[in-house]
């Protein structure tokens, strides 16, 4: 299969299975692009800081990326392969939900309070709870082990302080303030670049 | 449902250009995913546009989360189906994503010549542990919500237990709990008519 119709074909298979919106997608987008050797668990934590940090819903921003990456790879060196592959993966996520608006949206409209819906909907809300619990813990053992990550359970240490502190203070800030998500993370990268001088 | 959009029950069509317009302002400032949406949205298409009124708005907003895809992307297909059909769903696509693809296009170039820059490094080796950090609070927020129903508390540590102990697929356990609901409606459906026939 080309490299294009499999990116194609992976984003809308994203886009496809997000129920409930937003966060639901991460762990998605994660499992697949980290399967695929897309991206590993490190670049996809630079990817969703920068998604947060830039407008945009993390999916198509990571679609983009990706994209572009996949289209670079195709043909090193080639900025309109590389602008293709971006446009191909942000079109592809979005393109479910084109053909589901359009395919069905007066149907959705009258509807909407279905018991059908609602039953599945009360299994997929904690559903999705699960998926971004199990997200959040890959990504905080990414970002206190690093590559090491896999085999911490077997040869247990402790974390740098640096990072176990930023991974601290951003949980506290998110789930006990209403501060938004862009200033912690801006918080985060001023930090790692005062240490850094 | 109730009611529909201005533009449309005046017979007046919106332009396309104007919802691309509209979508791509919201757009350029949809920080913080689909949560974030409303507020735009409310002065956008409501106060200045007067494309719908707020009530019909949320119903989008409320209505963009059971289709699958995401909430911001989906709110603005829907009021762009509302205004001008499957053109509609078009521009306003186009232009709820216009700016945040040329953003990261942007990242993305600049980063093949800056991916050995010393300050970006500096500061990714700061922004990973923070998302990290947030991504568990949100996790946090969402559990202490979830658990309050024991459907909520079993279906949520379920799914932790088969994805991140036992390394099944998230695609899979989504099917799967599609699956689960649709069986849970089936039981409903069943015990009502069995209720039913034991009243005759």
């Amino acid at each position: 299969m080309s490299i294009f119709a499999k990116l194609a074909w992976i984003f809308f298979k994203i886009g496809l299975l997000t129920v409930g919106g937003g966060l639901a997608m991460i762990p998605i987008i994660q499992y697949e692009m980290v399967r695929l050797g897309w991206l590993d668990n490190q670049q996809f934590l630079d990817i969703l800081g920068i998604a947060q940090m830039t407008p945009g819903a993390i999916s198509v921003n990571t679609a983009t990326f990706v994209g572009y990456r996949i289209g670079g790879i195709a043909q090193p060196g080639s900025f309109w392969m590389a602008l293709a592959g971006a446009l191909i993966g942000s079109v592809a996520v979005c393109a479910p939900s084109l053909i589901c608006v359009n395919a069905f949206g007066a149907f959705w409209q009258r509807n909407q309070g279905h018991p059908w819906i609602s039953n599945v909907f009360a299994v997929l809300r904690p559903l999705v709870t699960g998926l971004v619990i199990t997200a959040a813990a890959l990504l905080v053992l990414e970002a206190l082990w690093g590559g090491q990550a896999s085999d911490i359970m077997t040869r247990p240490r402790a974390p740098d302080i640096l990072p176990a502190a930023l991974v601290l203070s951003a949980f506290v800030l998110t789930a006990f303030t209403r501060l938004s998500p862009v200033y912690v993370l801006l918080g985060g990268a001023v930090v790692g670049l005062l240490v850094g001088l | 449902m109730s009611g529909s959009c201005k533009g449309e029950a005046a017979g007046a069509r919106a332009d396309l250009r104007e919802i691309f317009i509209s979508f791509a302002k919201i757009g350029a400032v949809l920080f913080g995913g689909g949560y974030a949406m409303l507020p735009l949205l409310e002065r956008e298409v409501v106060n200045r546009r007067k494309w719908c009124r707020f009530e019909e708005m949320a119903d989008f907003y409320a209505m963009a989360q059971l289709i699958p895809g995401v909430i911001a992307v989906n709110t603005a297909m829907l009021i762009g189906h509302r205004l001008r059909g499957a053109a509609g769903t078009l521009a306003a696509t186009a232009g709820v994503i216009f700016a945040p693809v040329l953003v990261i296009l942007a990242y993305a170039a600049a980063f093949d010549r800056m991916a050995e820059n010393k300050l970006l490094l500096d500061a990714m080796a700061g922004l990973r542990p923070a998302v990290a950090g947030m991504m568990a609070g949100i996790a946090f927020t969402m559990f202490n919500r979830t658990r309050k129903t024991r459907l909520g508390l079993a279906v949520s540590l379920c799914v932790v237990l088969l994805v991140l102990v036992c390394r099944i697929s998230a695609v899979l356990v989504i099917v799967a709990g599609l699956a689960a609901g649709t069986i849970r409606y089936a039981l409903t459906l069943h015990k009502l008519k069995k209720r039913h026939e034991h009243i005759r």
